[in-house]
């Protein structure tokens, strides 16, 4: 698997396809740089107030200006990247165990248990995303973990599609027509072919649930149920600017710019990760 | 004989896609009246030929020459200068007839359409044209979708359209590759009817020899993009000059390939009175029987040969056999067990594997050469990693493939590689019985007859029992010691090949037998084998 932004392949939608490989990979890259680093090259505390500061534009001590509260700017868009990819990134990740891996199970095991866990997806699939999340919210208390959990149940049914879909499709391969003659039991057949094709599948919607399950955060902590008040992610920090967009600006437009950055950065890396696990391009791209 | 007059001839015609050129200064000439052949195997050029001479070129595609078409000179590579031409002077029917005809719109408008008639006039003439086209009720067909009715009577209606400006040439590209041996006799025998009645010229183009030696009466061999041999049908087919040409006409399998097995007292398959039948679509639909009272048995190393058109339940005895279905009547044994029996699957697999038609299909894409070989011995148990990559190699070699292809992926190798290594991969848990379902269908005929003869030394090799499933009854003579001639599901005869081939007592069976085309002369002793 190639993710490398700098690759051999030349003209055409190849190099389309890199240079938008490579300007993800700049972005993700800031944007982690930034969670690692940023606060201690300020060196400032993200929840300290200064109210005398309030709404200051940016100077030598604070990058980025300073809020409503005079916190630092720069440094809580630093700690909120921390904070919102890695509740993203960890909800996507259960998202994908819960609804690919416990589906493919539920598949493998037989018509009934198929039937009670994919109807179990669908009635969460009935409800909005965002709603559900709220609801689960609600009963699980706020915090880092539950945040995590409630909007990787909320996407767990599109990756649950999304496997199904790549089963029906792998059963009627010749493939696994030869696999079952060979008595290869619905386990290996998962494990040996359907999962390999999975993950192209599971890679490019990733890259669509990533920056939505970013969305639904900022969503939730913008209504101030996600996270507890004051923790800087991008969501409550765009809550608290929009109230103050005309006196700071800034505090508004960097999260907004950090959240349309990342979203594109998935986008571009999800088409080039797919692109690089597909041994048909195999020698195109050498 | 006095020639009669050149209808089109073209001195140097090239195409050209990208950089390589699929085409190279072939010169052709058609007599008013005459049909030409134009044989080759799938990538010779042949199509690209026959669109260049038709004005239908693909875009991407750039041709030079001047093509002379009854006096008026056509640049190739002007495709404006066919619009008078094409559908009105020079007639197209292609290979599949469904992808020739709009699935929205009734089979009798779009031939109306190529009339270019007033409304009323280009309906007359479509019943007209079907009606010669051999098409019983005209009416009918006109008012159908083309979904609605059979290969054959499509192609037959496509044949309509193609005819509807009365062409003086008729480009007719692999017009009967799609349809069972049946009709596709039905079709030649139409062309010729079409031909000796119209006096157009036709292009006949096609891999399948035998066909061509049917309606040509001049044959162009094409190999690379050039036409390495042209002559009179009889003399190229019968005693054919250029080495390419002569490997073509032996590569038609002409009787069996090696000496008869002695068979051996156990009986590998035994069915008595199956019958299967598919699930109804619809509540209250009637159950379709696919297979019914079929009995036949093939005892230990003995080749099965099961013919019949598609359709005929062929297909889907071979799935029982591996247990991929279950009969919905009768019993079905392979080696004393019960193939679709969950509890001895893992024994019956040990027992009866399976190669299918498609081997694009039946490798994993993502995966190795050698993951694919490996995978029946890991799903088994036998051997550590180690000895199954050595037990991988062995079986490449077996097939005649080199270990170079070990680390390949099914899209790096070539049609017949591919279905080598699929055969290689049925033989690695050293099965007693293999079910050959079609093997040699998708492959071009020089391809087939090695694939062919591989599967008959492997055979002989290993005393392994065969049930080889196929349409076409040159590659089952070649192969099988029975035969069994299948019917819509039911078996209507059954014995030693050599009589059925040869003296068949049932109807059908001399009907398929006399369908199918063969060589006139066989030159395959002139040939070294």
């Amino acid at each position: 698997m190639r993710i490398s932004p700098v690759c051999a392949d030349e003209g055409g939608a190849g190099s389309v396809r890199s240079r938008g490989a490579a300007i993800a990979v700049v972005i993700l890259g800031g944007a982690v740089l930034l969670a690692l680093a940023g606060p201690a090259l300020s060196g400032l505390d993200p929840l300290a107030q200064n109210i005398g500061g309030a709404n200051m534009p940016p100077s030598a001590a604070h990058w980025l200006g300073q809020d409503h509260l005079g916190r630092d700017i720069f440094t809580r868009l630093a700690v909120g990247t921390r904070l919102t990819l890695f509740v993203a990134l960890a909800a996507t990740l259960a998202a994908i165990l819960i609804g690919a891996v416990l589906g493919l199970v539920a598949i493998a095991s037989g018509r009934i248990a198929e039937t009670l866990v994919f109807g179990g997806y669908d009635l969460v699939r009935a409800m909005p995303s965002i709603l559900l999340a709220m609801t689960l919210l609600v009963a699980l208390g706020p915090g880092i973990l539950p945040l995590t959990l409630a909007i990787g149940i909320a996407y767990a049914p599109i990756f649950a599609h999304v496997a199904r879909a790549v089963w029906r499709r792998e059963s009627s391969a010749g493939y696994v027509a030869a696999a079952r003659v060979m008595a290869a039991p619905p386990l290996s057949i998962l494990s040996r072919h359907v999962a390999p094709n999975l993950f192209g599948a599971i890679v490019t919607q990733a890259a669509i649930v990533v920056p939505r399950a970013i969305t639904t955060e900022s969503v939730l902590s913008f209504f101030g149920i996600g996270v507890t008040p004051g923790t800087p992610t991008w969501g409550r920090m765009i809550a608290d600017a929009v109230r103050h967009a005309e006196t700071a600006p800034l505090a508004l437009a960097m999260p907004v710019a950090a959240l349309s950055a990342i979203t594109l950065a998935f986008a571009l890396l999800g088409d080039r990760l797919r692109l690089g696990s597909d041994p048909l391009r195999r020698g195109m791209a050498a | 004989m006095t020639r009669p007059a050149r209808l089109l001839s073209v001195d140097s015609l090239s195409v050209k896609i990208g950089a390589r050129r699929v085409v190279d200064r072939v010169a052709l000439e058609i007599a008013t009246g005459e049909t030409l052949g134009l044989v080759g195997e799938s990538g010779s050029g042949k199509s690209m030929t026959a669109f260049a001479l038709g004005g239908l070129l693909p875009p991407v595609a750039r041709a030079e020459g001047i093509v002379h078409l009854a006096g008026d000179a056509l640049p190739a590579d002007r495709p404006e200068a066919w619009d008078p031409i094409r559908g009105r002077r020079v007639g197209v029917v292609f290979q599949d007839p469904y992808a020739s005809f709009d699935p929205l719109r009734t089979v009798g408008a779009q031939i109306a359409m190529a009339c270019h008639l007033p409304r009323e006039a280009a309906r007359a003439r479509t019943l007209a044209l079907l009606e010669e086209c051999g098409l019983p009720e005209p009416g009918a067909m006109a008012g159908a979708y083309p979904h609605q009715v059979s290969g054959g009577q499509l192609q037959r209606a496509g044949l309509a359209a193609a005819l509807a400006q009365a062409p003086a040439l008729l480009i007719a590209d692999e017009p009967t590759t799609a349809l069972d041996a049946t009709v596709q006799a039905q079709i030649v025998e139409l062309l010729r009817r079409l031909q000796a009645r119209h006096g157009m010229a036709i292009l006949f183009i096609s891999h399948d020899l035998a066909v061509v030696a049917r309606v040509a009466d001049r044959v162009a061999v094409m190999k690379d993009g050039r036409i390495v041999e042209t002559g009179t049908a009889a003399r190229v087919l019968s005693a054919p000059s250029h080495a390419y040409t002569q490997v073509l006409v032996a590569s038609r399998p002409a009787g069996r390939i090696g000496a008869p097995v002695r068979p051996g007292d156990t009986i590998a398959l035994e069915s008595s009175s199956v019958g299967f039948a598919y699930a109804p679509r619809r509540m209250g639909a009637v159950r379709e029987a696919a297979l019914a009272d079929v009995s036949l048995r093939i005892r230990a190393g003995v080749c099965l040969g099961l013919v019949g058109e598609s359709g005929s339940g062929k297909s889907t005895f071979g799935r029982l056999a591996v247990g991929s279905a279950r009969p919905s009547s009768g019993s079905l044994r392979v080696f004393g067990l019960e193939p679709s029996d969950p509890a001895s699957a893992r024994a019956r697999a040990r027992l009866v594997q399976m190669v299918f038609q498609d081997a694009a299909g039946s490798l994993n894409p993502r995966r190795m050469v050698v993951a694919s070989l490996m995978e029946p011995l890991a799903l088994h148990g036998i051997g550590t990693r180690g000895e199954r990559q050595d037990r991988a190699a062995a079986l490449l070699d077996e097939v005649g493939l080199g270990t170079e292809h070990l680390r390949r992926y099914p899209h790096e190798l070539s049609g017949g590689q591919r279905q080598r290594v699929a055969i290689a991969r049925s033989l690695a848990l050293d099965p007693a019985l293999l079910v050959c379902d079609e093997p040699v269908t998708a492959l071009d005929m020089t391809i087939q007859a090695q694939i062919l003869k591989l599967l008959a030394d492997i055979r002989a090799r290993r005393a392994m029992a065969m049930l080889f499933i196929s349409h076409d009854i040159a590659a089952v003579e070649a192969m099988a010691d029975d035969v069994a001639v299948l019917h819509r599901g039911r078996v209507v005869e059954y014995g030693a090949a050599s009589r059925i081939l040869h003296a068949p007592v049932d109807g059908y069976t001399r009907a398929l037998l006399g369908a199918v085309a063969r060589l006139p002369v066989r030159s395959a002793s002139a040939v070294a084998r």
